[in-house]
């Protein structure tokens, strides 16, 4: 039974990934899933693999070369929770399923393990972002035995389940509390979130930043893991030398919390998973009814729709909690800044630096990308209003436009005001990141509409894991690259500031093109559904 | 005035509606009935505007459901068997919301909303969030969101699936005072009983297709509407339990 239900899971999970009405997998479809798999590894690879490579030079001439793999695994372990908490929450404790498996002759324990199976698959591809540089610029440089990396295997697969154990305990935790929050709960989970990714945020960019200096400071921290957390030190051994006592150490602290685990959870499950948030009774008072135009009515719910949930709100609009963050930076780092500004060759790029940070940042906002397919089963009421389906689709446009863009515009101001800019400076350093936005938008919303699902089973997934949101981010980020590259390989020796009108024209085409394509076979295509 | 023409409309291979032709006046209120996928709901999408079909044409008080479907829709309102809603909206928001869409008067739907709401009792509870509703409760909530524009049109899918039986009966009173009023009403059930008792009209249809229709009092003749729906349905003897 229990395989039964990992597989509908998996078939949930992976039929997300498009209309799940053709059996068949075209052709171009799976070449665009394949380069889009590639993209990711890629930038990862970039992102993880630079860290590691100095690392491995760095450690390996201290002869601590158990300190990198024992590094590689607590921080593939960080990225794994971090990752995984909020997801293993939802799919836990709320997804829209649960009543219904309950009411079946099913084993909690079953129906608890296949939500954490699905759980796992997750994790590992968080572990393996950060575990793959890790072995592979290790390996690039050094060697290991054949144990050694048949115990990195072992270790890798086996940390999942610890990741595992300790995000269920936290979801455990937020499912006691979060219920009693009642109206407050979703600020409580986003100030959480934020709480959480900060954190992490710092740690990341502290290692990075200072991680020579780290590392001279550390070799005696790292040395005194030995003592410390010796289970470190062992698990370092167990892939550098092989060694089977660390290895057989390891898997108990890895594997025996996620049993003990299990077995609590399995106890508790149908309690916790049914409890319902005690919100208190309002009685309706009557208030002064304003009445609103079609447009209006249908903007306010689109925001309402994505604001309700919070991790609806924090999967949709990453961009805008970044923005938090950058705002932050750019408080705490004033003194840096200003000593930038005295370095006169860097003068004429400080535009084009500070457009690509708002709209890096703001290519997380992806609420368009699942606007049509969170419509779901409430897609009739859309359908039987007498409104124009233009109408429909530019709301949804709009939506993601009024959310998205008034924080953008704060970050812009503050920024023109700290970096000194002239007039000309801050129109472009509004109005371009709004060109931008208009075309994540409306690419969002194309995409969204050739590859919709309304057949998910929590509206969470519907909006991180749906083909359009990974098209449309990867998209976004790939035209950031690419915008780069092409300056650098080709028109190096162009001013900056005329390139960055060029790219604005370009875009601001590119936006008029998208909004016909939307205007004719958009409209075709939503009435369709 | 709802004109239903050689509607058909398939689903792959399978015919859900085929060649269907019924006609509603002014100030009828008719039962459409039919097994489980005999094509009840299918006829009710097509008519709402929810569904593309192949054939056929509707026309709602003069105005066609595929050339003209904002006219159309503008006459009527659709209540599914379903009442899926917007549960991360409070019921008077969810009203307000289809109020705004069909522009009503702001004084007029206040006046609506606390007649229907109080009528149905679920007043107290409109500020609370859909999500937190019974099944019976948001049923009552698509009910006033219906009503909240005075359609001419109603069509509803199994409206008295999860209601009390107090808001039953409110319901069935409700409609009968609509038709006088002079709305067309337009609904499918299994509720032989109350349909029998409630419908000045009926339509049967099994497979897509209509096996009879016509005046209550000589579709059913001496006969329930149960047994001449089973007659009707060649089931009437395969149903006798021994």
């Amino acid at each position: 039974m229990l395989w039964k239900l990992i597989k509908i899971r998996l078939k949930s999970r992976f039929s997300s990934f498009g209309t799940s009405k053709k059996k068949k997998s075209s052709k171009g479809k799976i070449v665009g899933m394949a380069i889009l798999a590639i993209y990711c590894l890629v930038v990862f690879f970039g992102l993880f693999g630079a860290l590691f490579d100095s690392l491995a030079l760095f450690l390996n001439s201290v002869g601590l070369d158990w300190g990198y793999f024992a590094i590689g695994f607590v921080l593939a372990f960080v990225v794994g929770f971090v990752m995984v908490v909020f997801l293993c929450y939802q799919e836990l404790y709320q997804a829209k399923d649960n009543e219904l498996l309950m009411s079946l002759p099913l084993k909690p324990k079953d129906i608890l393990l296949s939500r954490i199976f699905s759980v796992l698959l997750f994790c590992y591809v968080m572990e393996a972002l950060v575990l793959l540089p890790c072995l592979v610029m290790y390996l690039l440089k050094y060697s290991l035995p054949v144990l050694g990396i048949i115990n990195f295997i072992i270790l890798f697969i086996t940390l999942g389940l610890l990741i595992i154990a300790l995000s269920s305990l936290v979801a455990y935790i937020f499912a006691l509390i979060i219920p009693k929050l009642g109206r407050l709960k979703n600020v409580v989970t986003i100030v959480l979130f934020i709480a959480v990714f900060g954190l992490y945020m710092w740690g990341v960019f502290a290692l990075q930043s200072n991680l020579i200096n780290l590392l001279y400071a550390g070799v005696d921290l790292i040395s005194a893991i030995k003592d410390v957390a010796p289970t470190i030190y062992y698990l370092g051994l167990a892939v550098t030398k092989g060694d089977m006592l660390g290895l057989l150490l390891n898997l108990l602290v890895f594997v025996l919390p996620f049993i003990i685990m299990v077995y609590v959870l399995s106890h508790n499950y149908v309690n916790l998973a049914n409890a319902k948030p005690k919100i208190k009774k309002r009685i309706y008072r009557e208030t002064k009814i304003k009445g609103n135009g079609a447009m209006s009515a249908l903007v306010k719910r689109e925001i309402k729709h994505y604001t309700s949930n919070a991790m609806v709100t924090l999967n949709a609009l990453a961009g805008i909690i970044f923005e938090v963050i950058v705002l932050i930076l750019i408080i705490i780092n004033l003194d840096k800044i200003t000593m930038v500004l005295e370095i006169e060759e860097l003068r004429p790029y400080l535009l084009a630096a500070a457009l690509v940070v708002i709209i890096y940042v703001s290519s997380f906002n992806i609420m368009s990308s699942s606007m049509i397919s969170i419509e779901g089963e409430t897609l009739y009421i859309l359908k039987s209003l007498p409104l124009k389906t233009k109408t429909i689709l530019w709301s949804k446009f709009l939506a993601h436009f009024v959310v998205c863009t008034p924080l953008g515009v704060v970050v812009a101001i503050i920024l023109s005001f700290v970096l000194k800019f002239g007039i000309l400076e801050v129109i472009a350093l509004i109005f371009v990141p709004m060109i931008f936005t208009a075309f994540i938008d409306l690419l969002g919303l194309l995409m969204n509409l050739l590859k919709p699902k309304f057949d998910w089973i929590n509206e969470v997934y519907c909006v991180k894991q749906g083909l359009a949101a990974g098209i449309t981010i990867f998209a976004a980020l790939g035209i950031m690259f690419l915008i780069a590259a092409i300056y650098i390989w080709l028109f190096s020796g162009l001013d900056i500031n005329l390139y960055v009108i060029l790219v604005s024209i370009v875009f601001f085409v590119l936006d008029i093109l998208l909004a016909l394509i939307l205007n004719s076979w958009g409209v075709k295509r939503f009435e369709s559904f | 005035m709802l004109e239903i023409k050689n509607l058909s409309k398939t689903y792959g291979d399978k015919k859900a509606v085929d060649d269907l032709s019924l006609t509603i006046k002014d100030g009828e209120l008719y039962a459409f009935i039919g097994h489980n996928g005999a094509g009840k709901t299918t006829t009710l999408k097509a008519i709402a505007g929810i569904l593309p079909f192949e054939s056929g044409e509707i026309i709602i008080n003069g105005h066609s459901i595929k050339d003209d479907p904002l006219a159309a829709k503008k006459e009527m309102a659709y209540i599914p068997d379903n009442p899926d809603l917007y549960g991360f909206l409070k019921g008077i928001e969810y009203i307000n919301f289809i109020a705004d869409v069909y522009k009503v008067e702001a004084d007029v739907r206040k006046e609506r909303i606390e007649k229907y709401a109080k009528l149905l009792e679920i007043y107290d509870d409109l500020a609370d969030p859909i999500n937190s509703y019974s099944h019976g409760m948001k049923q009552k909530i698509a009910l006033i969101s219906a009503l909240v524009h005075d359609p001419k049109v109603i069509l509803m899918d199994e409206p008295f699936v999860g209601l009390d039986p107090k808001a039953s009966h409110i319901l069935k009173e409700l409609m009968r005072k609509m038709c006088e009023k002079g709305a067309t009403i337009f609904y499918s059930t299994h509720v032989l009983e109350v349909a029998e008792k409630l419908c000045d009209r009926v339509a049967i249809i099994k497979e897509g297709k209509l096996l009879k229709e016509g005046k209550m009092e000589e579709v059913v003749g001496d006969d329930s509407l149960e047994e001449v729906f089973l007659e009707l349905e060649g089931e009437k003897d395969a149903l006798e339990i021994n």
